[in-house]
């Protein structure tokens, strides 16, 4: 049906293969170790192309790209991932966190009552478990008061 | 081995191992039978946790997290046929007719039973043949190793997906990611991109928590407002009539326990796999074939033994030569390595209670997986209730934390992130995975070993192959690769055998008529 192209793997190593000979410094022997791992990649990457010509698809895109539901969903889950990096340094981490559970469990269909409720205990049980257990320093922000009061 | 065995019994009798077994036997249940979660996602979320644990309470939570999750994965596939974890994708059908025709427990029941009759054989193998494995391989030097791995990642390819092209592409790439951060010999930075924290390499368990559990995060997305729908009655004994249904089958229960130990031994490999083989060659050697897929006892038999046999199986490599054997091994090595323990043969000279324990841990957690699964079973129709909607961003919260506990560093959630759309694309592309895990976990020892040798020999190539065993070695890596390229060439262009899956990928489709291939 579909001779599905692995492109994503084969860009990267073709951008990696002209790389190889500015590896070349220092006395070791390790360019040859990385020259040997990229002929075997040109050599699967000669095969490939062999086999699959011009015709098929390079990427098959799947529901997740086509169906614009799912691709909002998917981009607000790397969304979170991005606004936890930007700003749960400043805010801390529980603040953060039941702001991204909110907003997701909101758009993936929960009630309010739900996702109030996950939004609120999740991240307590989190931070419980990582922070005061483990001794994971999880940025306190805005808490930092709160938490050293008690 | 066995002088060691009341320290193993000690170590594994510690509270904090106890608690933490229950806990993870817990984990493994609910973990299993949520539809779109699997027992390696399990494991790579247990990873964070782990991390802060004494080694052989990690080691005990793997052990119950892994058999209890594949376990667990055929309840949802016999109540509503949706496997709970790819290993289950098998015979989901047959378990689901015997529901159908008003036999749920009987379903259950073989499948329990297969499974802690499965984990047994294969902790049987593993107990058995490590420690002996381990002896020879005290004897390799960098260049048996190195053929080792090599043989290790060929195997990898070849058995890892329809289309071992694909698989080569995909060990590539986890080939290169291992070769981020500084090399191994010279200190020369590569491929960083000039991010600092790149410099160490791409941090491991991150990587393990992205690949597996984000990339199932996305995947399960288009789905995720689908509700379930179970429909449960109340369930009469579980375990009635199982014990006939097995003694009926010896022959499809020594061959599911066989193979299923095999397939987890051979390096990229695990549990779903040795299910979709059983069960082909327990259909072919049937004799009435055409009851496989419409409730088949035997189906069951052979397939729900296999994929807890090779749980078990798949350590055998990991620990003598730290090779893994399937994905969740993949992990633990990583976990292990973090922890100061090399796996390989010297972990049987100087932690003989440590392994012990690990063998101990393995024959309790499949005996306690009867009564806990009969319970588990009862329970099962209200874990199933757990709205995705709410589960998923907890898990996706739990991943970053996660993450990032492990060297407290946030440029860990930018690898995860990276490597999680990186598995999802192989993954939606056809492209196996677990090539590419072996390929990051194995990749650093590969380049140093191969390096070590070409120094040793002076940059001789005729060196590598100056010692018998690894003279052996290399010929047996050649034949796979010989094997792999004659059965490129013949077969042609590979087409897909059968498209998708009901459950909108939750497992993935099987692999077309010659499932059995090779064996």
């Amino acid at each position: 049906m579909v001779l599905l192209g692995a492109a994503a793997a084969i860009a990267a190593v073709a951008q990696g293969f002209p790389g190889v000979p500015g590896q070349n410094f220092g006395p070791s022997l390790f360019p040859t170790a990385i020259a040997g791992g990229f002929v075997l990649c040109a050599l699967g990457l000669f095969l490939r192309h062999a086999r699959t010509g011009g015709g098929a698809r390079w990427v098959d895109p799947g529901p997740l790209i086509t169906d614009p539901r799912a691709r909002l969903d998917a981009l607000l889950v790397l969304g979170a991932v991005a606004a936890y990096l930007l700003v749960a340094e400043r805010l801390g981490f529980i603040p953060t966190a039941a702001a991204i559970l909110l907003v997701l469990t909101r758009r993936f269909g929960a009630s309010w009552r739900l996702a109030l409720a996950t939004a609120a205990l999740g991240p307590l049980a989190i931070h419980l478990m990582f922070a005061e257990w483990l001794r994971v320093p999880l940025p306190l922000g805005l808490l930092a008061g709160l938490r050293y009061a008690l | 081995m066995i002088e060691a065995l009341p320290q193993a019994l000690a170590l594994l009798m510690q509270p904090q191992t106890v608690m933490v077994g229950i806990a993870a036997a817990m984990f493994g249940l609910f973990v299993g039978a949520m539809p779109g979660l699997s027992a390696t996602m399990a494991v790579a979320l247990l990873v964070p946790v782990s991390f802060f644990l004494e080694p052989v309470a990690a080691l005990t939570a793997v052990v119950m997290t892994t058999a209890m999750a594949i376990f667990a994965g055929d309840i949802p596939g016999a109540l509503m046929r949706i496997p709970g974890t790819p290993a289950s994708a098998a015979y989901v059908d047959d378990a689901y007719q015997l529901t159908r025709q008003g036999r749920p427990e009987l379903a259950l029941g073989i499948c329990l039973v297969t499974s802690a009759i499965g984990g047994l054989f294969g902790t049987a193998v593993l107990i058995l043949l490590a420690p002996r494995l381990a002896e020879i391989a005290l004897r390799f030097s960098g260049m048996e190793y190195f053929w080792l791995v090599a043989l290790g990642l060929s195997c990898a390819v070849m058995v890892a997906g329809r289309d071992p092209l694909k698989g080569a592409v995909s060990l590539l790439v986890g080939l290169f990611i291992a070769t981020i951060g500084q090399d191994v010999t010279a200190g020369h930075p590569r491929f960083t991109g000039g991010i600092s924290s790149l410099l160490s390499g791409v941090s491991f368990i991150p990587a393990m928590v992205g690949m597996f559990a984000i990339s199932e995060i996305l995947r399960n997305l288009p789905t995720i407002r689908n509700a379930a729908e179970v429909q449960v009655r109340r369930l009469g004994s579980i375990l009635r009539g199982t014990g006939g249904v097995v003694r009926r089958h010896p022959v499809n229960l020594m061959r599911g326990n066989v193979i299923g130990t095999a397939i987890g031994i051979l390096p990229g490999a695990g549990a779903d796999i040795a299910a979709w083989i059983s069960y082909a060659v327990g259909k072919r050697f049937s004799r009435d074939p055409d009851r496989f897929g419409k409730g088949s006892e035997e189906g069951l038999v052979d397939a729900g033994a296999a994929n807890n046999a090779a749980i078990a199986g798949a350590w055998v490599p990991a620990l003598v030569f730290g090779i893994p054997g399937d994905s969740v091994t993949a992990i633990v090595i990583g976990l292990l390595l973090m922890k100061g323990i090399q796996p390989g043969p010297d972990v049987f000279l100087f932690n003989p209670e440590q392994i012990g324990a690990l063998f101990l841990a393995f024959v309790i957690a499949n005996i306690v997986m009867v009564p806990i699964g009969v319970v588990a079973i009862r329970l099962c129709a209200k874990v199933l209730l757990v709205p995705r909607p709410v589960l998923t961003p907890l898990i996706l919260l739990f991943c970053m934390v996660g993450s990032f506990a492990i060297d407290n560093n946030p440029f860990a959630l930018v690898v995860m992130a990276v490597m999680g759309i990186l598995a999802w694309l192989m993954e939606e592309n056809d492209v196996p995975v677990a090539p590419a895990i072996l390929g990051i976990v194995l990749g650093d020892q590969f380049e140093k070993h191969f390096m070590t040798t070409m120094m040793k020999g002076d940059g001789s190539l005729a060196f590598f192959v100056s010692r018998p065993i690894a003279a052996v070695l290399a010929a047996v890596t050649a034949a796979v690769w010989i094997a792999i390229v004659v059965g490129l060439v013949r077969r042609g262009p590979v087409r897909l055998g059968r498209g998708g899956a009901p459950a909108g990928g939750l497992h993935r489709p099987p692999r077309g008529e010659d499932g059995g291939r090779g064996r």
